[in-house]
């Protein structure tokens, strides 16, 4: 399936603009496509997504599965499908 | 008593008396201050009524009992008044010194009222007080007037806060300027023009505020920075301030050509890395370590070379999806023009972006738009309009009513393209997909505000003091009190939402800093601070009861009630505001027919006086 990934903020590798695609296997879930960012943009980008302990996020790192906070819909298990959208959205502030 | 200066100062326009007058231990007790003194002024000084442009309104600035001392981001200055945008209680909240400032001269406040025949500015020094000519300055922009006064008194370092000739034009949405800092919405500046007074200057070298316990002040101070260092939100915020466009476009809540869809094609030409890009310097106001104020200065392109300090990200949206662009340049260069102005940029995008749509759909014309194409992404006629509504020329004249008077005028049916809550326009967040955020928006007792009870759950994810789900309906009722409740507390003091959003200023904190400060033992209790927040909010809710608002007037532009959101993660969104506005009036104690406090409640809140108003006015 293929699913597209924006990162905003300083999360977004330096040569890469908009959106990006993963072709991904039919039964991955959230935790699995983080785990697919990391072998293609390296560990570093995972740890500043994952608390170190792996089991939550870092305080104040969104993540929307269409426009859904992950955390309201199955957490690290949230189960991805065809064609969804995912925004990783580092702490930014505003008014 | 420490933190208050106990005075406060009445100018009465009309003849040119000028007194000082005790605060009163009563007033501080019942009201702590800042917001609350506003409130309760002008709920007892005004009749309902009244035009808000008539010499029997009153506007009043009020420094929080903190201001100027070295506590964190609690310096701001505040103007309440009726507003002639809406016709309802209005407060708005401008930064940098003059807060501080005003401390420094003995004044936690200054109570405007009647109006003067010739501009007149009021000169603030030592101890006395002097309403001086205007003549000279009237008509010259915000930078020009607090240059030429600050000459004038000969104190480069004079701290004002004035007006543009958008308010002295009485433009509806005109606003009060302090250096480059401003209290924008809701007319306050037409009010202050109505007056025909030019500015306030304050010549004070210095000073200090008297603290009741000095030593147990600088104890939560230390603790306040702390945790403003040791939180993530923190750097962000301070390097890139409020640019947060990309955000709000990727949760498909950036408002769009009129509030029609949730996301702006293009918008990566307007993300927070590009205004990094353009940055030139940091700016704060008095005691901030924040510094979310940043210098922008335009490399290249149809605005090369235009500066400012903004805009922030309401004006950035302001003037990009209001009108399909994503020309960056263009948001600093309106957003400059504004400030030289003095109009608030939400509700003059927000009216621009209205005749944009009122022109694709044929109901206006070149004809009234003097040959302007106001086809979706021309800035260059954004830029043109903003002069031509500061100036009241063409159909600026026109636009500077607002939308629910621009739209009424054009007839046609237009009205119901005014982007407003209580005829004040809204800001950049479509209230379909963040439903507390846009419950407040309904309720908030100034019209379409996101400062009067941010919903910081909803927008960043924080969860205090619980995790809420954007999109559910549950619990948003009482989440939309506690948000509200929280900065009318946080107002008292004059605090800023922003800290306020991520919760760096607790009620614990404040708590301790206004005891530290004051020495008044009831504001040790937290209980306490909240009933006061809450009774502020009551009061001015009868405030507006008085002038004929009830739940009728809590509700959004029907598009938002009707039309799905389209386009983004938040496509097919609508508001559902009856279950929401249900859910909200019982969390608040309020008639779920009608919206009116009840008995009970405004009693409970030590409102008896209110309670026996609304009952000789039939209310309740």
């Amino acid at each position: 399936m293929h699913v597209k990934v924006t990162l905003l903020g300083d999360l977004r590798p330096p040569e890469q603009q908009g959106t990006i695609g993963f072709d991904l296997p039919e039964d991955v879930d959230l935790s699995g496509l983080i785990d697919e960012m990391g072998t293609r943009y390296g560990e570093a980008l995972k740890e500043r997504i994952l608390h170190p302990q792996g089991t939550s996020t870092f305080p104040l790192m969104r993540i929307m599965i269409n426009g859904r906070d992950y955390q309201y819909i199955g957490g690290f298990n949230a189960q991805l499908n065809e064609g969804d959208t995912v925004v990783f959205m580092p702490p930014i502030a505003g008014g | 008593m420490g933190g208050y200066t106990g005075k406060f100062l009445r100018v009465n326009l009309s003849t040119g008396q000028i007194s000082e007058e005790d605060l009163g231990k009563e007033l501080i007790r019942d009201y702590i201050g800042g917001r609350g003194f506003g409130a309760k002024i002008l709920y007892d000084e005004i009749e309902p009524g009244i035009d808000p442009l008539g010499p029997e309104n009153k506007l009043i600035f009020t420094a929080g009992p903190i201001a100027g001392t070295k506590a964190q981001s609690f310096a701001r200055w505040m103007v309440t008044t009726k507003s002639p945008l809406t016709g309802t209680y209005m407060r708005s909240v401008g930064g940098g010194d003059f807060a501080a400032w005003l401390k420094f001269a003995g004044l936690d406040m200054i109570i405007l009222e009647g109006s003067s025949e010739k501009p007149v500015y009021l000169y603030v020094k030592d101890g006395k007080y002097e309403l001086r000519d205007a003549a000279a300055f009237w008509g010259m922009n915000t930078a020009e007037v607090q240059d030429a006064i600050r000459e004038e008194i000969g104190d480069k370092k004079a701290k004002l806060a004035c007006i543009g000739p958008a308010g002295e034009n009485l433009v509806r949405f005109a606003l009060i300027e302090s250096d480059r800092r401003t209290a924008s919405r809701g007319g306050v500046g037409a009010v202050m023009g109505s007056k025909k007074l030019k500015a306030i200057a304050i010549s004070q070298k210095g000073g200090k505020v008297a603290l009741s316990d000095p030593d147990a002040f600088a104890a939560m101070v230390k603790e306040q920075i702390a945790t403003y260092k040791n939180d993530l939100m923190f750097h962000s915020f301070s390097t890139t301030g409020t640019a947060m466009v990309d955000f709000m476009n990727s949760m498909g809540i950036y408002p769009t050509k009129n509030f029609r869809e949730g996301q702006l094609e293009g918008f990566d030409a307007l993300a927070g890395e590009h205004y990094g890009n353009m940055r030139e310097k940091h700016t704060g106001c008095y005691n901030c370590m924040v510094r979310c104020g940043k210098v922008y200065r335009v490399p290249s392109g149809p605005y090369e070379g235009a500066v400012n300090e903004g805009p922030e990200y309401e004006s950035m949206w302001a003037f990009s999806a209001t009108i399909g662009s994503n020309e960056i340049g263009v948001t600093v260069a309106a957003d400059g023009l504004c400030d030289d102005l003095g109009m608030d940029t939400i509700s003059a995008g927000s009216v621009i972006g209205m005749a944009f749509e009122l022109y694709e759909k044929g109901i206006i014309t070149k004809e009234d738009t003097g040959g302007l194409e106001l086809t979706y992404g021309n800035h260059a006629a954004l830029m043109e309009l903003l002069k031509q509504i500061a100036n009241r020329e063409g159909l600026g004249d026109l636009l500077a009513e607002g939308s629910v008077r621009f739209g009424q005028k054009i007839g046609q049916g237009a009205e119901k393209y005014a982007m407003t809550a209580k005829g004040m326009e809204m800001p950049a967040y479509d209230p379909r997909g963040v439903k507390a955020h846009g419950l407040s928006f309904a309720t908030s007792t100034i019209g379409g505000s996101h400062c009067i009870g941010y919903a910081p759950q909803e927008i960043f994810g924080i969860p205090i003091p619980r995790p809420a789900d954007r999109f559910s309906l549950g619990g948003k009722g009482e989440l939309t009190k506690i948000n509200q409740d929280y900065t009318t507390l946080l107002e008292t003091c004059i605090g800023c939402v922003f800290p306020g959003c991520f919760r760096w200023i607790t009620e614990e904190l404040m708590s301790k800093l206004l005891t530290a400060a004051t020495g008044v033992e009831e504001f040790g209790d937290v209980g306490y601070l909240l009933k006061v927040a809450e009774r502020i909010y009551n009061v001015e809710r009868a405030f507006n009861v008085r002038e004929g608002f009830a739940r009728e007037a809590d509700t959004l532009p029907e598009r938002l009630l009707k039309e799905p959101l389209i386009g983004g993660p938040a496509a097919g969104q609508i508001f559902e505001r009856d279950p929401l506005l249900d859910q909200y009036y019982e969390a608040r104690g309020w008639d779920k027919e009608t919206g009116v406090p009840t008995e009970a409640r405004l009693k409970k809140l030590g409102l008896e006086d209110v309670a026996a108003d609304f009952k000789n006015l039939g209310k309740v």
